[in-house]
C-alpha cells in the first residue's frame, strides 16, 4: 500500500480522432521514452475513432514492454462499446476505470 | 390443475405486458413487418394456451383479433391508429378476462361483443366471418441460424480511402449476435506507429439468420482494400445433431493452424492445451483467443437453437430470497473459517479455506445474479402511461428510453415502479407545456420525456428528463418560506432549493388536476428512494427542462467492501467506490494541517478524518491511510488508521432503533464475530462539503 510517484496525466480532448493523432503520438512517445508512468484521462472524450483506439493499444503495449504503469481512466459507455466492437476489451479495458469524475 | 391455470395466468400477463410495448412500437413504425409478426404471435400464443384449458370466452375473442392481425400480416389491411387503439383495448380486455378465465361476467362478454363489432367496422363483416371459419394454421416458419467466421485483414493504407472501420463493424454487428477478436501481433512499437495506418486484423463471429451475401454486402466498399474470408462454421441442423461442444484442438486443426499430429503430441501433457500450443510456438495467444471465442459462440448458438424452451425456469421469488439469505450466512461462516485458518500454520487448512472462499464467492455472484433483472421491463410499462396521459391532457409527448439493459436487484426494481410513475406524471402534467405554449417559446410542439439508466460505480443512476418549462427557483423558494419550510436567511444551493419540492405538502402548481398538483407524491417519492438506500439529485433550467436523477444501490444484500480500522472500530467502505489507497505519514500531516486537502494525481483532493467524524479519541497512529473514493459529491478522501483489505460484506439492517442513524447504511458480521459498520459515503461527503463551506475552507 505504498505511495506512488505522480504519473504523466494526458487529458484527452473531446475529439480523439485521426486528424489529431500525430500530436498525441508524439506526446505519448516522448513520455514512454522518458520512462514515465502514464494516466490517460478520457473524461471529456466524446468521439474516438479506430486510429485513436489503435494508438492507445500501441501505448499500452509499449508501456508493458518497458514495465511502466499505465491506466486509462473515465472511459465512457460509447468508447467502451467501440473497444468491444474492435475486440480490444482484453487489451484496453483490463484495469481501466469507467464512469466520470 | 389450479397450479397449471396459475401458470397460464402468469404467462398470459407477461405476454400482454410485451404486447403493449410491441403495439406502441408498431404505432411508431407501422411498416415494421417484424413487429406485426410479433404482435400476431403473442395473440396466437394466448389463444393456444387458453384453448388448452377450454377458456372459450378468451379463445373466441382472441381468434377474432388474431384474424385481423393476420390480415395485416398478409397486407390486406394496413396498420392504422384505429387498429392499434382497438388492439390495445383488446389487450386490456384480455387482461380483465384472465382474472377469472373460466367464468366471464356478463359485462366482460358485452365488452367482447363491443370490441369485435368495432373491429368488424374496420375489416368488413364478411372478411371477419370468413376468417373465423378457417382452420388454424401454423404460421411460424423458423428461420435457420448459422454461425459465420469472418477473417478480415485490411491493407495498412485502408484509412486513406476514408473507410470508417468502426462504422463497418457496427453495421456487421447489427446482423446478429456478434463477437470480435483483434489480432495485434503486427502492431509495431509506439515510436514506429504511423497513426494513419491500420496494423490490426480481425476474426468476427456472427450468429444470424442472414445469408452469406448479406454479410458480403457489408464489405462491398472495402473489398479492394482488404482480404476477406467468410466461412459458415455450422448451421442449426448440424448443431442439433452434435452432442458435444467442438474441442479447441479440433477447431485449430480445422482452421489449418496445426496438424492432427501436433494435436496428438500435446494432448498427453497436463497443461491446458491452448497454453501448451502457445509455449511450443505453434499458435499465438490471439489464435487461442479466437478459437475459444468460436467455441463459446458455437455453444451459445446450440443453446439458442435447441434449448430455448429449457433455458429458463419459473421460480417463486421467496425461494430466491431464501437462497440469498443462506448464501449470506455461508459467506459469513467462510470469513470466519479464513480468519481461523490464518492463525494456524497448516497448509492444507489454508488451501481448504481458500477453496471455500473461491467457491462461496462464485456461489454469491450466481445467487445475486439470479435476483438481478433488467430495468427495461419497468421502463416499457411507462410508454402506455405517457401515451394515455398526454392524450388526456391534450399534449404531444414522446417517451425516449435508454439503458434498459441495466440490471438492478429485483427488490429494488419492485419498489421503484411507484416513484417513477409519480415522477413521470409530474413531468407530463407540470413539466411539458401545451403544444401552443411550446410553439410560442420557439420549441417543437412535441415534448420529450427521457428515461435512462446506467451504472455509476456500485450504483445505478436513473434519470427522468423532460424538455419542458423547468423549475422556477424563486417561486419554489417563496412558497417554501410561505409554508415555513425555510426562513429565507439560509444560503441554499440550487439543488437544495429544488429539493424543497420533495417536502411533504409542497406544490407550486397553480391548479390541482386529476393527475398531480396536490403535493402528495414527491415526498413519497423521496421517502421511497431513501428507503432503498438511494438519493435524489435535481437539476433544472427555467424554460429548458428538468433532470431528476435517482442514485440507487445495485443490490441490498451483499457487496464487495474494503475493510478499514479506526481505533478499535472497524468500518466497511463499498469497494466499487474506492479509487485508490495512499499512506499519510507525519510529514504529510504537517504539510496539509488544517487544509483538509491532499494532492492526488495533480489535483487537490478534499478529505475527512473518520476519527473526527466519530469522535474517536484513541491514539493517532504513526501512519494513516487515505482511501480515495468516488461519490455523488465528486472524489473525496476518507482518512482511517488502517486499510485491512477487501471483504465480502453481507449487509444486515441495523434494526428499528438505529435505522435512521446518519452516515451509516448498515452493518456486517466479521469473521471473528465482531461487527463493522458500513459507511454511507454520499452522506459523509455531503457533511464534509457543508463543513468545508461553513468554515470557509
Amino acid at each position: 500500500m505504498g505511495r506512488k510517484r505522480n504519473p504523466t496525466v494526458f487529458k484527452i480532448a473531446e475529439q480523439f480522432t485521426i486528424k489529431d493523432m500525430a500530436k498525441y503520438h508524439k506526446d505519448f512517445t516522448k513520455a514512454v521514452n522518458e520512462e514515465r508512468d502514464i494516466v490517460v484521462d478520457l473524461n471529456t472524450t466524446e468521439t474516438i475513432d479506430f486510429s485513436g483506439l489503435q494508438l492507445l493499444l500501441g501505448l499500452k503495449k509499449s508501456c508493458k514492454e518497458k514495465n511502466l504503469d499505465i491506466s486509462l481512466e473515465n472511459i465512457n459507455e460509447g468508447t467502451i462499446k467501440k473497444i468491444k466492437l474492435c475486440g480490444l476489451e482484453n487489451s484496453l479495458l483490463k484495469g481501466a476505470s469507467h464512469g466520470s469524475i | 390443475m389450479d397450479q397449471f391455470k396459475q401458470v397460464f395466468i402468469e404467462e398470459a400477463e407477461e405476454l400482454l405486458s410485451s404486447l403493449e410495448d410491441l403495439l406502441l412500437n408498431l404505432e411508431e413504425s407501422p411498416q415494421d413487418h417484424e413487429l406485426v409478426d410479433a404482435v400476431f404471435r403473442v395473440m396466437h400464443t394466448i389463444k393456444g394456451s387458453a384453448a388448452m384449458f377450454d377458456f372459450r370466452g378468451i379463445v373466441d375473442f382472441t381468434h377474432v383479433v388474431e384474424s385481423v392481425l393476420d390480415n395485416v400480416r398478409n397486407g390486406i389491411l394496413v396498420v392504422s391508429k384505429e387498429i392499434i387503439d382497438l388492439t390495445l383495448q383488446s389487450r386490456d380486455h384480455i387482461q380483465n378476462m384472465i382474472a377469472s378465465p373460466s367464468d366471464l361476467t356478463p359485462e366482460l362478454s358485452k365488452e367482447s361483443e363491443r370490441i369485435i363489432k368495432e373491429f368488424e367496422k374496420i375489416t368488413g363483416k364478411e372478411e371477419a366471418h370468413q376468417k373465423e371459419n378457417e382452420e388454424d394454421e401454423e404460421h411460424e416458419e423458423s428461420e435457420k441460424f448459422r454461425l459465420y467466421r469472418i477473417k478480415f485483414t485490411p491493407d495498412p493504407e485502408i484509412l486513406f480511402s476514408g473507410t470508417n472501420l468502426l462504422a463497418l463493424f457496427e453495421e456487421l454487428s447489427s446482423l446478429g449476435e456478434f463477437s470480435s477478436i483483434a489480432h495485434t501481433k503486427n502492431l509495431p512499437p509506439l515510436g514506429d506507429i504511423n497513426p494513419e495506418h491500420c496494423y490490426l486484423s480481425w476474426e468476427f463471429f456472427i450468429t444470424t439468420t442472414e445469408s452469406i451475401d448479406s454479410i458480403k454486402d457489408v464489405f462491398i466498399f472495402v473489398e479492394a482494400y482488404c482480404n476477406l474470408d467468410i466461412t459458415i462454421i455450422s448451421d442449426e441442423s448440424e448443431l442439433l445433431n452434435e452432442i458435444d461442444d467442438p474441442k479447441l484442438g479440433e477447431i485449430l486443426v480445422n482452421k489449418g493452424i496445426i496438424s492432427s499430429n501436433d494435436l496428438d503430441g500435446v494432448l498427453g501433457k497436463q497443461k491446458p492445451v491452448g497454453q501448451i500450443m502457445i509455449d511450443q510456438g505453434l499458435v499465438s495467444e490471439s489464435d487461442i483467443d479466437s478459437a475459444l471465442e468460436e467455441q463459446k459462440t458455437e455453444r451459445n448458438l446450440r443453446q439458442k437453437v435447441s434449448g430455448d424452451k429449457d433455458s429458463s425456469i419459473r421460480v417463486k421469488s421467496d425461494k430466491l430470497d431464501s437462497l440469498v439469505d443462506s448464501v449470506g450466512e455461508l459467506v459469513t461462516a467462510q470469513a470466519r473459517l479464513s480468519q481461523i485458518s490464518s492463525q494456524y500454520e497448516d497448509a492444507s487448512l489454508k488451501a481448504l479455506a481458500e477453496l471455500i472462499e473461491r467457491l462461496s464467492t462464485e456461489l454469491r455472484d450466481n445467487a445475486m445474479g439470479l435476483r438481478m433483472v433488467p430495468i427495461g421491463t419497468t421502463f416499457s410499462r411507462f410508454k402506455r402511461l405517457v401515451r394515455d396521459l398526454s392524450r388526456t391532457l391534450g399534449k404531444e409527448i414522446v417517451l425516449v428510453t435508454s439503458g434498459g439493459e441495466t440490471e438492478l436487484d429485483k427488490s429494488v426494481i419492485e419498489k421503484l415502479n411507484d416513484p417513477l410513475v409519480h415522477l413521470i406524471r409530474n413531468c407530463i402534467d407540470h413539466g411539458i407545456e401545451a403544444p401552443d405554449d411550446r410553439l410560442v417559446k420557439g420549441k417543437g410542439a412535441e415534448g420529450t420525456v427521457t428515461l435512462s439508466a446506467g451504472y455509476s460505480g456500485a450504483n445505478v443512476v436513473i434519470d427522468i428528463i423532460d424538455d419542458g418549462a423547468g423549475l422556477n427557483k424563486d417561486r419554489i423558494l417563496s412558497k417554501a418560506i410561505e409554508k415555513g419550510l425555510v426562513t429565507g436567511d439560509e444560503s441554499l444551493t440550487e439543488n437544495e432549493i429544488f429539493k424543497l419540492i420533495l417536502q411533504p405538502g409542497f406544490s407550486t402548481a397553480a391548479a390541482v388536476t386529476d393527475v398531480s398538483g396536490r403535493g402528495v407524491g414527491m415526498d413519497v417519492v423521496s421517502r421511497e428512494i431513501e428507503s432503498l438506500g438511494g438519493s435524489i439529485f435535481i437539476r433544472s433550467k427555467e424554460g429548458e427542462g428538468t433532470r431528476i436523477s435517482l442514485n440507487l444501490p445495485l443490490t441490498l444484500a451483499i457487496i464487495e467492501g474494503l475493510l478499514v480500522r479506526n481505533g478499535d472500530n472497524k468500518f466497511v467502505v463499498p469497494l466499487a467506490s474506492v479509487q485508490a489507497c495512499l499512506e499519510i505519514d507525519e510529514n504529510d500531516r504537517e504539510l496539509h494541517r488544517d487544509k483538509r486537502l491532499f494532492e492526488f494525481r495533480g489535483k487537490m483532493l478534499p478529505y475527512i478524518r473518520l476519527r473526527e467524524l466519530f469522535l474517536d479519541k484513541s491514539k493517532l497512529p504513526e501512519r494513516e491511510h487515505l482511501v480515495v473514493t468516488q461519490t455523488e459529491n465528486g472524489i473525496f478522501g476518507i482518512v482511517v488508521d488502517e486499510v485491512m483489505g477487501d471483504y465480502q460484506t453481507v449487509i444486515k439492517n441495523l434494526g428499528r432503533l438505529y435505522k435512521n442513524l446518519p452516515l451509516i447504511t448498515g452493518a456486517t458480521i466479521l469473521g471473528d464475530g465482531t461487527m463493522a459498520l458500513i459507511l454511507d459515503l454520499n452522506k459523509i461527503t455531503t457533511l464534509a462539503k457543508v463543513e468545508t463551506t461553513s468554515t470557509g475552507i
